[in-house]
Formats: C-alpha cells, sequence, structure tokens
C-alpha cells in the first residue's frame, strides 16, 4: 500500500467522491449499509459486520424522487429517494435511519413502504438531548435497533462486539480530531476529502492511511497568510465548497457541520456498559439544529467557535427547505452581527451553484483580506 | 330566485361570542395567571387544572390567515432572517411579534412560559425556541417520539409519560402553582366531553346529505384546540351538534344540492377558505370528512390521567406513521361514502404533506376513489395562485361527472 501522502490524499478524494453505486465494485470485502445521519448508531452496524457507508445527496438524474415527494421537500432527501429508487443501493444491506427533522422522518415512511422488502430502520434519537429521561429512552431505542440487526443477521451482537466497534470509531473520530488541528497544514479540499472518507469508507481501511498521513502532514508548513472563515450548515455533500474556497484563498478553520465537526466529536467511554456509552455520546455531542438542550444556543456557540478558531468570518452553507438549519440561521446571524462577525449564505438546492458560489466566496475573501480576527 | 348553496349554522353566533372572549380574555388574563404560549399538541388540560392561562400562536396564524393578515406578517419576520420556505404559522407568529401594529389585536400578549410539543411537527421546536430567546422566558419541550410503527411501543409511552411528570414539576417551579389532581379530573372530563361531542358531530356527517361541511368544522374546531379541558367547549359543541341533529331531521344538507361527497386531506387554506370550498359548493360538492379535525378526536383515560393523557397526545393523526394514516383515510372512504378525495399540498407543513402522493395512491387502489393534489399554503397566500386552484378544482370535479 502506498501510504505517501500524495496516494493517501488521492485515495481519500476517491472515496469522498464515490457514488454509491461504485462501492462495492471499490471495497468488495465490505458489506454496505447506507445511513443519512450523524445520529445513526455506526458502532451497533459495524459490530453486526456492516460497513456504515453515509450516502449523500448526488446530482440528479431521473427526478424519480418525484412520484413520493413534493417540490419543496429539501434536496437531500429528494436524492436520497431517487439513488434508491434508481437502484444506485443495490447490494447494500438495507438503510438505518436516525429522527432528525420532519422531512426525515417522512422519508423513512415513504422508503419503507416503496422498499418494504429491503431492512430498514429508523432509531427513533429523542428530540430532547438532556433532561432526566432522554437517556433511559435512547438506551432504549439502541437495544431495539441491536436487535432488529441480531435478527437481520440471525446471529446475536455481543456487547465485545459493539465495544471492539467503539474502538475502532474511537479511533476515527480521534483521527479526524487531530487533522482538524492540522487544517491549516492542508488545503481545505485536502481536509474535508479526509472527513468524508472517514465516513465512506470501511473504518479498518480508513485509519492505516490517516495514520500514515497525519506526520506527513505534521511535517509540512502551516499556511498562515489566508484569510479565515468557518464552514456551518448541514452535511458538506462534496468537495465543491472547500475547493471553491481554496481557489478564492479562503481558510476553512473550523466548522459546524454534520459530516465534520458534529461528526468527529467526543469519544465513547471504554468504561460504561457500550449501549449507554453510546447513548451517551450521541445526546452528548453538539446538537444538530433539529434537536433541543434547554439554554443550547447555536449563535453564541459560533461565535465562541469563531474566536478559538481565529475565523475572521463565517459562511452558512445551507440546504433549500431545510427547516431546521433556516431557523437557526436567522437566530445566529444575529448573534454573529452583534460580535462583528461577518458572514455569508450559500443556498443548495439542485446541487453545486459552482459559479455563483466563486464570485460570493471571491468578494467575501476580499472582504476578510484586511481584517484580523 | 336562485336559492343560496350552502346553509350557515345559527351557532356560529355562539361560537363568534365564545372566541372573542377568549381572545379578550387572554388580552387581561397574563396579569393575574401566569400566561403560556403552548402548540396545538400540548397536554392544555395540565395547566388548566394548575390555573395556568394559555394561548395558541398556531390558532393564532390560522385567525391571521383568515383575516389576510398572515401574509403581510410573514414578510416582518423575514425582514428578521426567517426564511420564506418555513411554516406560515411560525413566520405569522414571530411576524406578530417584531411588528404587533401590524397584527390582528396588536398580536398575542406576552408569555411567561413557553410550552411546545413535537408530536405535531419538529418546526414548533425551532419556533418555540426562538421565542424563548426573544422573550428571554423558560420553554419546555415535551417530546413525543414519532410512531414508525401500528402501535407506540411501550418505552415511548414511558418517556412520554415520564416527561408529562417532570412537566408537572416544572410547571410548579417557574409558577409557585401546585397541580391540583381534582382539577386535572375535572379538566380531563371537560375535554372528554368535548371530545365526544366532536367525534359525534364528525359522525353525523356520514348522514346524506351531510349536515356539515368541511369549512364548518375547520371554523367551529377552535374551542376543541383552544378551550380544551374547560367547560366552554362542550358548552358550545352541544349547540352545534343539536343544529346538525336539527338538519339531519329536517333531511337539510350544508350543501344545498349535495350530490358529491369528498374527503379532504391536511390543514385549511385560510386566506381563501370560502373562496376554495364554494368551487366545490357550487358543483354540488360537499366535504363531509377531514383528516385535520379528526386530530382532536382523542379521549384520555380517566381513571389514569397521566398515563391517558401520554397515550392520546402520542397517538395523535400526523404524529403517526403514513400507513396507519392510509388506514384512517380509507376508513373513511367506507365510512362515510365518499366518492373523491382532495389533499391540500401545504408548503408550510410538511410532516402532513410528505406522504401524500403515497396516500393517494393507497386511495385510488384500495377505495377505488379518484385524488386531486392542490398545492397552496395555509397561511401565506404568495405561495399559490387561486386561479389555478378553481382550473384544478373544475377539471376534477368534471372528472367525477360535475
Amino acid at each position: 500500500m502506498n501510504t505517501d501522502k500524495d496516494a493517501v490524499l488521492a485515495r481519500f478524494k476517491t472515496a469522498a467522491a464515490l457514488p454509491p453505486n461504485r462501492w462495492i465494485a471499490e471495497y468488495p470485502r465490505a458489506r454496505p449499509m447506507a445511513v443519512f445521519c450523524s445520529y445513526a448508531p455506526e458502532e451497533i452496524i459495524l459490530a453486526a459486520g456492516f460497513a456504515p457507508v453515509r450516502v449523500r445527496k448526488q446530482p440528479s438524474q431521473s427526478g424519480a424522487w418525484g412520484e413520493h415527494l413534493q417540490s419543496y421537500a429539501c434536496p437531500l432527501a429528494r436524492s436520497l429517494l431517487e439513488q434508491a429508487a434508481d437502484d444506485e443501493l443495490a447490494g447494500f444491506a438495507g438503510a438505518v435511519f436516525a429522527h432528525s427533522c420532519d422531512t426525515m422522518q417522512a422519508l423513512a415512511d415513504i422508503w419503507r413502504m416503496r422498499f418494504a422488502d429491503g431492512f430498514a430502520w429508523v432509531v427513533n434519537v429523542p428530540t430532547r438531548l438532556d433532561g432526566p429521561h432522554a437517556a433511559e429512552y435512547m438506551l432504549r431505542e439502541l437495544i431495539e435497533f441491536r436487535a432488529a440487526l441480531q435478527r437481520l443477521m440471525g446471529k446475536p451482537i455481543g456487547d465485545d462486539d459493539i465495544r471492539a466497534a467503539i474502538a475502532l470509531c474511537n479511533r476515527v473520530r480521534a483521527l479526524l480530531g487531530r487533522l482538524d488541528t492540522l487544517r491549516d497544514r492542508m488545503t481545505n479540499a485536502e481536509f474535508y476529502a479526509a472527513t468524508l472518507a472517514a465516513q465512506t469508507m470501511p473504518r479498518e481501511e480508513f485509519i492505516p492511511l490517516a495514520e500514515s498521513l497525519i506526520p506527513q502532514v505534521e511535517a509540512a508548513s502551516p499556511i498562515t497568510s489566508r484569510p479565515r472563515a468557518m464552514l456551518v450548515g448541514a452535511i458538506l455533500d462534496d468537495l465543491t465548497v472547500p475547493t471553491l474556497a481554496d481557489e478564492v484563498g479562503l481558510h476553512l478553520a473550523g466548522d459546524d457541520l454534520c459530516t465534520s465537526a458534529r461528526y468527529m466529536e467526543g469519544q465513547v467511554s471504554a468504561d460504561a456498559p457500550p449501549l449507554e456509552a453510546l447513548a451517551t455520546r450521541y445526546l452528548g455531542r453538539t446538537p444538530c439544529p433539529a434537536k433541543h438542550r434547554e439554554g443550547w444556543r447555536r449563535g453564541a456557540a459560533l461565535v465562541a467557535l469563531a474566536r478559538q478558531r481565529q475565523a475572521h468570518g463565517v459562511i452558512f452553507y445551507l440546504q433549500k427547505f431545510c427547516d431546521p438549519h433556516a431557523f437557526d440561521y436567522a437566530d445566529a446571524r444575529r448573534d454573529l452581527d452583534v460580535a462583528g462577525i461577518p458572514h455569508i449564505t450559500l443556498e443548495d438546492d439542485a446541487g453545486p451553484a459552482t459559479a455563483q458560489w466563486r464570485t460570493r466566496l471571491q468578494a467575501f475573501a476580499e472582504m476578510l483580506g484586511g481584517r484580523t480576527p | 330566485m336562485t336559492t343560496r348553496p350552502y346553509r350557515k349554522l345559527q351557532s356560529a353566533t355562539a361560537l363568534n361570542r365564545l372566541m372573542t372572549a377568549y381572545y379578550l380574555r387572554s388580552r387581561w388574563i397574563g396579569r393575574v395567571r401566569p400566561l403560556a404560549w403552548v402548540t396545538s399538541g400540548a397536554p392544555i388540560e395540565i395547566l388548566e387544572a394548575m390555573g395556568i392561562a394559555s394561548v395558541y400562536p398556531e390558532n393564532y396564524g390560522a385567525l391571521c390567515g383568515a383575516q389576510r393578515a398572515a401574509t403581510d406578517l410573514c414578510q416582518a419576520a423575514e425582514a428578521e432572517g426567517l426564511s420564506q420556505d418555513v411554516c406560515s404559522y411560525a413566520r405569522t407568529s414571530i411576524g406578530s411579534v417584531f411588528a404587533p401594529d401590524r397584527a390582528p389585536m396588536g398580536g398575542l400578549p406576552r408569555p411567561d412560559l413557553l410550552i411546545a410539543s413535537n408530536n405535531i411537527c419538529g418546526t414548533v421546536v425551532k419556533w418555540y425556541q426562538y421565542l424563548a430567546r426573544y422573550f428571554g422566558v423558560p420553554l419546555f419541550l415535551l417530546d413525543v417520539p414519532y410512531v414508525h410503527a401500528d402501535e407506540p411501543p411501550a418505552h415511548t409511552l414511558a418517556y412520554v409519560e415520564a416527561q408529562l411528570r417532570e412537566m408537572i414539576a416544572w410547571l410548579e417551579a417557574h409558577t409557585r402553582r401546585r397541580l391540583d389532581d381534582r382539577r386535572l379530573r375535572r379538566a380531563v372530563a371537560y375535554s372528554n366531553e368535548a371530545v365526544g361531542l366532536w367525534k359525534e358531530i364528525r359522525e353525523l356527517c356520514k348522514a346524506r346529505p351531510s349536515p356539515l361541511n368541511a369549512p364548518d368544522l375547520f371554523i367551529a374546531m377552535a374551542p376543541i384546540v383552544v378551550l380544551r379541558g374547560t367547560r366552554w367547549a362542550p358548552w358550545y359543541y352541544r349547540r352545534l351538534k343539536c343544529e346538525a341533529e336539527g338538519r339531519i331531521a329536517r333531511r337539510e344538507g350544508a350543501v344545498v344540492d349535495e350530490r358529491v361527497r369528498l374527503l379532504w386531506d391536511n390543514i385549511a387554506i385560510w386566506p381563501r377558505l370560502f373562496a376554495v370550498f364554494s368551487q366545490f359548493i357550487k358543483r354540488g360538492a360537499c366535504v363531509v370528512a377531514d383528516t385535520y379535525t379528526n386530530a382532536w378526536a382523542v379521549s384520555v383515560d380517566a381513571d389514569d390521567p397521566i398515563r391517558g393523557l401520554a397515550l392520546a397526545y402520542t397517538t395523535v393523526y400526523i404524529n403517526q406513521q403514513v400507513p396507519n394514516r392510509a388506514r384512517v383515510m380509507v376508513q373513511m372512504v367506507r365510512d362515510f361514502g365518499i366518492d373523491g378525495a382532495v389533499f391540500h399540498s401545504n408548503r408550510s407543513c410538511k410532516p402532513y404533506s410528505f406522504g401524500q402522493y403515497d396516500l393517494r395512491r393507497i386511495l385510488e387502489r384500495e377505495a377505488g376513489i379518484p385524488t386531486l393534489i392542490l398545492e397552496a399554503d395555509m397561511c401565506d397566500t404568495r405561495a399559490f395562485a387561486e386561479s389555478q386552484l378553481a382550473t384544478r378544482i373544475q377539471a376534477f370535479m368534471e372528472s367525477l361527472g360535475r
């Protein structure tokens, strides 16, 4: 295996761009299970012997989603349904939903009616992340999920299997966390290729590649001349935005994305019973905007994070028709304005609006160029 | 001389008086009692039993929509950064907070508390978070997991029940008021009486001709939402039921010449309520059943009120998976003798609207009736064109032979 930095990054970029219909040819020894949300407990999926693959939006081809969903459904839901309807997920063991927003809730219903013969499970993650009863409820949901996978596999999933998977995922999160501290020695596209690869590749293949990459990145010199920005939103579908930021000379110094910071954050305790430890980590991490934690305020958290990362500005990358993020945006922009942190919004509907986004990012980079955090 | 194609309800006067009194009372009640803003799926019986007053931003949104004030208030919210794509009740409510001078009645009185339950949608979580930050008041979220199964799992009901007990303690801590068990049982009894009457009234629409049409029920539902748990809801519904029974005895339909019976799905198009339904009425069609007003037809086990409330508020119609909704609709088609179904694809209500394309296929296949999808919005008039709705309704009615 070639562990040269460029070779590793090339493999990460390949994985980051890999559509689901080419996954099995690329990784023939693993059996994929589709997941759509960072609250899907991938440790239990791994313990059952599957490779969790975060399926993301792809450019629309057939429009098959229109048979089930209205045009005001978010592009992610439309695309996921279309990929499944077009058989792009052939060979996948099934799909795991985690409760987040109204649209994904409806998609899970539609999915289970349309693909009634396949495995599709909803982990009904509580909306309240705190309070005295959420952890117990989440634990019950994890127990039910384990039982469902056991029925699918026809064999038990032991606590030791889950502990081993927890160790694997903790390692992935730790490696991504280390890369997060080395962002200024990488291009934006390189860093985000690693984060997307971590959720696409079999984890056992990702870990040695990331381990070989890190010392090579550590040896590189930091690039300090670029204006620094934060990237905030739901899912990064591909490398378009990071690549455009590279092109216009912006450094993405931190983020609040569910395919990056919210995915890699926190370790699962090895000391507690495994399912309880999983419940604690999933409820304790930075909330998705579809969730509720008393007193939590995304705007305040973004201001604090921007200061910690010495970011000059914030880029909101929002999916059209994503209500939870739209509400948080309305609130967070006020906090950013009060803190004197400039921000722009890139809205994604049917796919990358590359030329328009480049123009906006270029103007933003020029505006930030003369600022100090 | 032409005959009016639609019969007005005499009990509408009682309803107008009741709702006027409710909104007048809401202007001053906050001075003598804690005032909570609550979602339509919140367990109001508990607040009632604790002497906590409540107002309903969703009902207020419907009122603003019906008075054609909502679009302007939506724009006021959009000026504060809210997307035009989010729920128009939420935008209307938030717009009324920012622009009370443009809002009917000057908006709702300032809350002391916020109680939200996500058994109707996830939007209320974000909406009430936003209000909590704006007003700087405490928010309790009653997290009611969506039912992705035929029946709610036991651990879901246990979770909701535990939170109801937590909510009572939370309310006691924030208001210094105690929950009186006797008052809770009385509130549940009033609630059940109202729900029972509401069910009976809706069942009366099985008669041919139907004594009531969907817009009657959309207007008449206000007390079951905002006065559930008080004696005033049964007071009004007894009058409405009596009037409907009288119509049946006289064989008088709400639609004078009822020839077609329809089913409606989703929230009303409030700003064009009668304009839309008149398109059906003038073709002899009465909308005799709907899924929206059916949402408040769940009674509570009076012997174990907290557990009963947990079950009732978990199993509200739109907190249940699409196959469960399909079963309800197919049964309605059979029970009410439905000839066709109209789905309001409501841009503002994603959890209610997504799944409708599958529901229409199920109805066509299992109930053998034609269906119509109307793309519109419950409040925001910018989201649809009335003339297009009229054209689609005309074509649908022609397909039904009318």
